[in-house]
């Protein structure tokens, strides 16, 4: 009788997927509470306690008072939703001819992981060298004649918005590869022999079936782009129109030695994304969610 | 109809007339060029060579959109993220087709292959047979000059597939379609088509009726295709009269009247199906075995019977017989099929 209970409760963990495996979790899981779930709580915490005591949410208030800080907002999401819009925009239809047409795409792989593992930093530097009035763009644009004036690319918005789209771009490139890769070639065949031409296959078929795809390769962008700092630092105009949520909170730590108000800025920072994530997702469910690889045999 | 991939050939010259409403199968082993012949005809394959015409009309320089062929794919490909209902009315929808008739015809095709009930079902939610009947009802529904279906019921039971074999054989007869049927199973050819096209490494081996075909293979490769599974290295030992010849293989001696062009060569094919063996002590082709192997099969036997030391014959009776006793077989001369060897 006793055998038979410690069998049927053993039983009972099988089936919902309780076993000795499950202790492999225990080091990912230390690495998410160590690193991710105390800093966060303490954070949330810390924002809640000013160094000058001026009450529960008076971080918060102080920051949405300040002109220059809820500006920090603003300036963020001018940068990371058109970067994120430029990413995933240019990534698709490129993703969805190299799937179609391409039948090797290891060089193109290739190509496009070097600016991802290089770093924001050195690609900041990069371009540094390459955008600055007397770089090599615009020395060559002006010997050709194209242009008299250095374009100045450098220390304002586009430098950030160019750096993004470089490291960004290769990232959101191959996420939509793999979604477009796991679409089963037969239903566009199916969808062009029903009399639809290659852009109604797109239209109907190709499009919503990326459709998922496209809202998590968006919002890993948003991210990226959201809590940019490097490139916004070194290519942007970090007090000025660059001054995004993350160069704002680390001024908070290195030039007041606020970790508190910092703690408050990164917290609002984590709201606007879950915002913009969560309405991104609610957007996607609207549409088809399920498998893209054709019915079962 | 050529197909070539860099040096590979795929399907050359496939010469074939179709007439209206015939329902045409393409029968061969996988690798023979059959998908290929179908791929070709839908416009998804470009030829290398040749040309499609429809009547009058050349189509192969067509893109496949335009081509107002319905296919059916052998892995369905309905749309996943469509209702069973709008994958059928997709079709109708890109020609711009009044909703109210959409909605008239969709209904007809949702009648013709009993889904009314399953119209606003998602694809993963029907079981195969009826993803089957969405995929067919889908491509008639555009009511298209020529059906092209790929293998539709490879990945079916073998129940199913019975079933579904009365069903697309009724479908044909009650709308008139010109078919064309791609298969690697000999019996659903044989069961479906109206003519079969044989083919082999990318080249036609037969055309013919069914009968004409499963009867009266034109070489060695169709007949062991059709089922002759005694197919024996022979040689012609001796011409016989006008019209029949003897071929040997050790001690094994068979007449034949059933050779073609050839009784004039040496080495020769001889193509035996098992059900034309008999177990009978008088006829003709009289031949000594023992029962190697017997093989219980339901509605008979199937058995391995050694004539001689290396030449062992597949037989299909219904007689219970055992493993090790001898027994005599027959064989009508006309059922001994000589082709010349093709490994030359």
């Amino acid at each position: 009788m006793a055998l038979e209970t410690k069998h049927s409760l053993k039983h009972y963990f099988a089936d919902r997927g309780v076993d000795r495996v499950l202790v492999l979790i225990i080091p990912a899981l230390t690495m998410m509470l160590v690193f991710f779930v105390y800093p966060s709580i303490y954070g949330i915490f810390l924002s809640f306690h000013p160094i000058n005591h001026s009450g529960f949410l008076g971080n918060y208030k102080s920051f949405f008072h300040d002109t220059y800080m809820r500006r920090t907002i603003f300036n963020t999401f001018r940068i990371a939703l058109p970067v994120s819009i430029i990413n995933i925009s240019a990534a698709l239809p490129v993703a969805v001819y190299v799937r179609k047409y391409v039948k090797r795409t290891r060089p193109i792989n290739t190509l496009l992981v070097i600016p991802m593992s290089l770093g924001t930093v050195l690609i900041a530097e990069g371009l540094y060298a390459y955008l600055n009035p007397s770089g090599w763009l615009n020395q060559t644009l002006m010997d050709v004649g194209i242009i008299s004036q250095p374009l100045r690319l450098l220390q304002n918005f586009w430098g950030v918005i160019i750096s993004l789209v470089i490291s960004g771009f290769p990232f959101a490139f191959l996420l939509m590869l793999s979604y477009a890769s796991s679409i089963n070639p037969s239903l566009e065949l199916a969808a062009s022999t029903l009399g639809a031409n290659s852009r109604q296959v797109f239209r109907f078929i190709t499009f919503p079936l990326l459709a998922p795809g496209l809202a998590i390769t968006f919002c890993l962008n948003f991210v990226l782009a959201f809590s940019v700092f490097p490139s916004a630092e070194l290519l942007g105009n970090p007090s000025g129109d660059s001054h995004v949520l993350a160069i704002a909170a680390a001024d908070a730590v290195t030039q007041k030695f606020d970790y508190s108000m910092a703690s408050t800025i990164s917290i609002i920072s984590a709201f606007f994304e879950l915002f913009v994530i969560a309405s991104v997702f609610l957007l996607r469910s609207k549409l088809y969610s399920g498998s893209t690889a054709g019915t079962k045999g | 109809m050529s197909r070539t991939y860099d040096k590979s050939v795929a399907l050359s010259g496939l010469t074939l007339e179709i007439p209206k409403g015939e329902f045409v199968a393409l029968l061969g082993p996988s690798g023979c060029g059959k998908s290929t012949a179908l791929n070709c005809l839908a416009g998804l394959i470009p030829l290398t060579a040749g040309s499609i015409h429809l009547d009058d009309r050349r189509i192969d320089t067509i893109p496949p959109e335009k081509r107002e062929f319905g296919m059916v794919f052998q892995n369905y490909a309905l749309f996943p993220h469509l209702t069973i209902r709008e994958n059928i009315s997709f079709g109708l929808k890109i020609k711009k087709i009044e909703k109210k008739e959409i909605l008239n015809r969709v209904n007809k095709a949702l009648e013709l292959v009993q889904l009314r009930e399953h119209a606003e079902k998602s694809p993963h939610e029907l079981s195969g047979g009826q993803q089957q009947r969405v995929a067919i009802a889908r491509a008639i529904v555009i009511e298209p000059e020529v059906v092209l279906m790929d293998e539709p019921l490879s990945n079916l039971d073998a129940k199913l597939r019975i079933e579904m074999r009365g069903e697309i054989k009724k479908l044909h007869k009650e709308l008139g379609l010109t078919t064309i049927y791609v298969t690697h199973d000999q019996e659903e050819a044989l069961s479906m088509a109206d003519r079969l096209v044989v083919l082999h490494s990318g080249k036609v081996q037969q055309i013919g009726t069914p009968q004409e075909v499963y009867l009266n293979p034109t070489n060695s490769f169709v007949a062991d295709f059709m089922g002759y599974r005694n197919l024996l290295s022979m040689e012609v030992s001796k011409q016989l009269n006008s019209g029949s010849i003897e071929v040997s293989l050790a001690s094994l001696k068979l007449v034949s009247t059933n050779f073609g062009s050839a009784n004039n060569l040496k080495k020769v094919k001889v193509a035996i199906r098992p059900d034309n063996l008999e177990l009978s002590t008088s006829g003709e082709n009289l031949i000594q075995g023992r029962v190697i192997a017997a093989e219980y099969q339901g509605r008979e036997y199937a058995l391995e019977v050694e004539v001689d030391s290396n030449t062992n014959l597949i037989v299909r009776t219904v007689t219970a017989t055992q493993v090790g006793s001898n027994i005599s077989l027959s064989v009508p001369a006309n059922r001994v099929l000589v082709f010349p060897d093709n490994n030359d």
